[in-house]
Formats: structure tokens, C-alpha cells, sequence
């Protein structure tokens, strides 16, 4: 194992009633210290990863390991060093998020009460109520706070973000950024592109249980295409740009405005609709939805949300 | 952390003791009120002879002498069917070992803190088996009260009789939280456990009505056969039937924490 790996699997896979392996020989490290998002649509073997790390369901084949040692055998001491986040959180309806902090706390031992407060503050979060009457993204909160409290080597988030709204993302791309400082290491699962985008340092793509590619966001997101949409005056027909060189993915948006896919320079663009009246022009960078796509067979754009379910 | 679990599941449960306690306590009250004097009594023992033996055996009375009793009539109207209810209390908590906080997704957030799935079931068993001797402690209290004001009886055998319900009720509650790791589907198991307790006290009376017949072999297979109903209040302690109550508990407490060891967890 290299000096640097924090979480290893060897070969993991998972196959449950079915035939269909849930998770197919996945081979991936990640190291310490890093913001690792690991990304794919619902259904992709995301949380099958996560509970078979977590040692909740067993490996079928391959084995995990995470700070050297294998996750069924030695799961407890695993876990004292864990802090986890589940898609959904379900806790006891009629326990208040302070009793249900301070039972998981005392669960742990050495959780600093003065953090839990500053956590519970930093994401304005009250812990006087019971559980049943949070909203979602309040059962997130807690859910984080539940996560990091006791300030554990790893973090093992599955769809952190999911229900706060913006201000609460930025604050918990805060938290995970300084988590990251203090040399803690996050594994995140997402389907929502862009928190990835912010806060992670590899990103490691899932499709049907296989793991399609593992990327530096840097390198992922510095591909050469761009998205361009261009409104003209007058009434245009696709095919003005459909033979252009490097330009794919023409779509009318409307009977004056024209999207496309440019790779390459822009001049052969610009020569082919020099003749018509052209009112704006937008270009938009690869976000790392495209670059997803891209691993999945390029959809045009306008397939995109129901092609991948992303958000 | 150890214990944790233990105390969290006393201090989140302990009311249930004296409600459930209480509920059964009053019903037995209620059942002494019934009992006017001992000379009804015999009377009601001299009716019950005129009966076919087989009804006296059903319904776990030997001899209808017994009956005669203060302490026979308790164990009769009384420890015969709060066996019952007990036995409904110990399937509750059975499924609350593991079957309920894996149904509703809370077992995921327990087992990512650092304690073996041993640990969590172990601690659990042992604090439901506290609280049903509470709840039998709690129900001998209101029985104990309900006779100092009505009829003279010996406490002794009052409390052994509560008592007697404590062994049966783990083993129901074993039988029950092998079923919840075996099964995971909490009605299932649910299912499953009533109709453990429900059989097993049908697969005794019908049994014990067929006393000279081959069915009478049901009664080796229930446990409240072993339980001893209402004989309990002439027969005493049968130590062997309280030893095979208590083993065949642990033998399904044990089960059921190697299953859950072995499986799966929330799917």
C-alpha cells in the first residue's frame, strides 16, 4: 500500500439478490489529507461503496481497507476514527437533536461539547427540538453535526449537501475546506456536480457499479470544448453551422437561436455566420457536468437532466 | 463506549416498566376484587368438579381443589393469562433489539460509531430483561396492594408467581430477536413472534385437554408448558422447567447475535 493511502479497495465488489453486481471490481485509493468526490447518478454503487466501507453490508469479493486495516475485521477501531453521514438520516422521532448528540457522543467518548455548540451555531442549527419536527435540511445539519463533532481522520459523507439550501452549502464547503486544512480526509458522494467542483481534489466517477474514470478536478475540468449558444436577429436553420469544423450538438433553441458544442478555435465558427446579423453571442466553460457526460457517451445538452437524473 | 447503550435504552424505556407494570398489576386487582370470600370459593371449586376433567386440565388446574384457594384462584385467573401479555411486552422488545432501528434506516448512524454489533445487541438484551423484571416487580406491587385489601394470601407464593413469568419472558424475548436478526423485516418478524406466543400457549391447552392422546406431545414443544400457568401456584418452582426456559433463551439470544453477526445490515 503507498505511504499516502487513507482508504484502499482491492478488487470490491458487491452482487446482492440478483445478478447484477451493485459494485463491479472496483479498484480505488484515496489518499490522506484530500477531498475525494466520488460521483454518479442514483443507482451507481455510490452508497453501496460507502455501507460496504463502513462495514454495514459484506463484500461479495475484493476486500477495503482504510488506515491499513481491513474494514470487516478490524471495523470498530475503523470507526472510532470515522465521522459519517447517511443519505438519509433517520434517528429517534422523539429525542431532541441534543440528546440524540450527546447519546451518539457518549457512544464515542471525547467529543468537545464547546464544538458541537459552535458547529450547532456555525450552521444555525437548534438543538432544543425533537426530531420529528426538522425538515430535511435541518435533519442535514444534524446529520453533520453528528458527522464531525467528534473531529474524526475521515469523513464518509453520502450526499452531504443534499437539502441545504445556498448559504448552508457555502458554509459547509467552509467546513470541509478547514477539515482539509486540519488534515482530516473527506470521502463525498454527490450527484450534484458542482459542490464537487468547489471543494474536491480528485473526483472518482461511478456508472453502474464500475468505476469509469479517477481525475483531478483541475484535469477534468481543462478539456477543449466549450458550449455556445448564439442569438441572431433573423430566422436561421441549423445547418448554417452544422458543417463547421469542430462544431457538434447543434440544437434551435428557437427559430433565431442556435446552441452547439465548439472544439477548437473559434474562427471557422465565426466565418461561417459573418453573413448574418448576430445580436449575442454566450460561451459557456465546461462545467464537470459535461466532462460526466462525456464518460457516459456525450447526450446532447437538452437530454442531459433526464438522460443522468443530475441536478 | 460500553454500557452506553444499556443506560440509554433503561432511561428511554424505563416509563414502559411502570405502565406496563401498573396496566397487568391493576388487571390482577381487578381479578382479586372478584374473589369475595373463600367460602365462594369452595363453592366455585365444588362447581368447577362437576366438569369434565379435561376442561379443568385445559385451563391448567390439576385438581379443582386448587381452586378453592385464594392463591390457586390467583393462579387461575391470574398467572394463566398475564403470561400473555407478558409474552406480547417481550415480543416489543425484541424487535426493538434490532429489528425496529434497522427498518427505519437508525442502525446505519448506531454501527458507524465504534461498537461491534455484539456490543449493541448484548447491551440491548440485557436492558429489556431488566425492564420486564421491572415490569413484574412493578405488577406484584399493585397485586401485593390489591390483596392487602382484600383477601388474606401468601405473598410468598404471590411473589414467586410473579417471578415465574420472568423466565418464559426471555425466552419469548430470545425467540424474538433471533427472529428480528434472522428475518429483518420488523412484520415479519413481528408475525413470527405473536404467533410464537399465541401457538405456544394453544399447543399447552390443547395439549393439556388431551392429556391420554399423542397431542398431548404439544405441550413438550410450548413454552408455557414449561411456564407452568396456573399450576404454578400448588406446584411451586419446577427448577428444570425454569432451566430449560433460561437455557433455550441464551441458546436464541446467541443465535440471533451470530446471525446479525454474519449479515448484511439495512437491505
Amino acid at each position: 500500500m503507498a505511504n499516502n493511502a487513507l482508504i484502499q479497495m482491492e478488487n470490491l465488489t458487491k452482487v446482492y439478490g440478483d445478478a447484477t453486481p451493485a459494485l463491479d471490481s472496483l479498484n480505488l485509493t484515496v489518499n490522506r489529507g484530500e477531498i475525494f468526490g466520488y460521483l454518479g447518478p442514483n443507482g451507481a454503487g455510490k452508497t453501496t461503496t460507502i455501507r460496504l466501507l463502513l462495514d454495514l453490508i459484506r463484500p461479495t469479493q475484493g476486500r477495503a481497507s482504510i488506515f491499513g486495516l481491513d474494514v470487516k475485521a478490524d471495523s470498530v477501531e475503523i470507526r472510532k476514527r470515522i465521522g459519517f453521514l447517511p443519505g438519509e438520516l433517520n434517528l429517534w422521532d422523539r429525542l431532541t437533536a441534543r440528546e440524540i448528540v450527546n447519546y451518539l457522543g457518549n457512544l464515542r467518548g471525547g467529543v468537545d461539547n464547546a464544538y458541537v455548540k459552535q458547529l450547532a451555531e456555525r450552521l444555525s442549527f437548534d438543538m432544543s427540538k425533537r426530531m420529528r419536527t426538522y425538515s430535511t435540511g435541518n435533519k442535514r445539519k444534524l446529520g453533520l453535526i453528528l458527522a464531525l463533532m467528534h473531529k474524526p481522520d475521515l469523513l464518509i459523507l453520502d450526499e452531504p449537501s443534499s437539502g441545504l439550501d445556498p448559504l448552508m452549502q457555502q458554509t459547509f464547503n467552509q467546513l470541509m475546506l478547514e477539515a482539509k486544512a486540519n488534515g482530516q480526509t473527506v470521502f463525498l458522494s454527490s450527484h450534484v456536480l458542482n459542490e464537487v467542483q468547489a471543494i474536491c481534489d480528485r473526483v472518482g466517477i461511478l456508472r453502474a457499479g464500475k468505476l469509469q474514470a479517477v481525475e483531478t478536478v483541475e484535469r477534468l475540468t481543462h478539456v477543449d470544448f466549450r458550449r455556445v449558444t448564439i442569438t441572431f436577429r433573423d430566422k436561421v436553420a441549423p445547418s448554417l453551422v452544422s458543417g463547421v469544423t469542430g462544431v457538434t450538438s447543434v440544437s434551435a433553441d428557437n427559430a433565431n437561436v442556435l446552441s452547439m458544442q465548439l472544439q477548437g478555435d473559434f474562427d471557422p465558427l465565426l466565418k461561417a455566420i459573418n453573413s448574418t446579423y448576430v445580436q449575442d453571442i454566450h460561451i459557456e466553460e465546461p462545467t464537470l457536468e459535461d466532462i460526466f457526460l462525456t464518460f457516459y457517451g456525450g447526450q446532447p445538452a437538452n437530454h442531459r437532466e433526464k438522460a443522468t437524473g443530475l441536478t | 463506549m460500553r454500557g452506553v447503550i444499556f443506560w440509554q435504552t433503561l432511561r428511554h424505556h424505563w416509563r414502559q416498566a411502570l405502565y406496563w407494570g401498573g396496566g397487568i398489576g391493576l388487571l390482577g386487582i381487578y381479578i382479586l376484587l372478584a374473589l369475595p370470600n373463600v367460602d365462594m370459593l369452595e363453592q366455585y371449586a365444588q362447581l368447577m368438579e362437576t366438569m369434565p376433567p379435561l376442561v379443568l386440565q385445559a385451563f391448567g388446574a390439576t385438581d379443582a381443589a386448587q381452586l378453592a384457594t385464594p392463591e390457586g384462584f390467583i393462579g387461575f385467573g391470574y398467572f394463566s393469562y398475564m403470561m400473555l401479555i407478558m409474552g406480547a411486552y417481550a415480543v416489543g422488545a425484541g424487535l426493538n433489539v434490532t429489528a425496529v432501528e434497522e427498518d427505519r434506516g437508525i442502525l446505519d448512524v448506531l454501527l458507524s460509531a465504534p461498537i461491534s454489533r455484539t456490543q449493541l445487541m448484548i447491551e440491548k438484551i440485557l436492558a429489556y430483561s431488566v425492564i420486564i423484571l421491572l415490569i413484574i416487580l412493578v405488577s406484584f406491587g399493585f397485586l401485593a396492594a390489591g390483596a392487602v385489601f382484600s383477601i388474606p394470601m401468601d405473598m410468598g407464593k404471590l411473589f414467586a408467581g410473579s417471578l415465574n413469568m420472568l423466565p418464559a419472558s426471555l425466552t419469548v424475548l430470545g425467540f424474538t430477536v433471533f427472529v428480528g436478526a434472522w428475518v429483518r423485516v420488523r412484520t415479519t418478524a413481528l408475525a413470527i413472534s405473536a404467533g410464537f406466543v399465541v401457538v405456544g400457549y394453544f399447543f399447552d391447552f390443547i395439549g393439556r385437554a388431551a392429556s391420554e392422546s399423542v397431542i398431548n406431545v404439544l405441550t413438550k414443544i410450548s413454552y408455557y408448558s414449561y411456564y407452568g400457568g396456573g399450576q404454578f401456584m400448588s406446584t411451586g418452582v419446577v427448577w428444570g422447567n425454569v432451566a430449560i426456559l433460561i437455557a433455550v433463551g441464551l441458546i436464541l439470544f446467541v443465535a440471533g447475535v451470530a446471525v446479525f453477526q454474519r449479515r448484511d445490515i439495512g437491505l
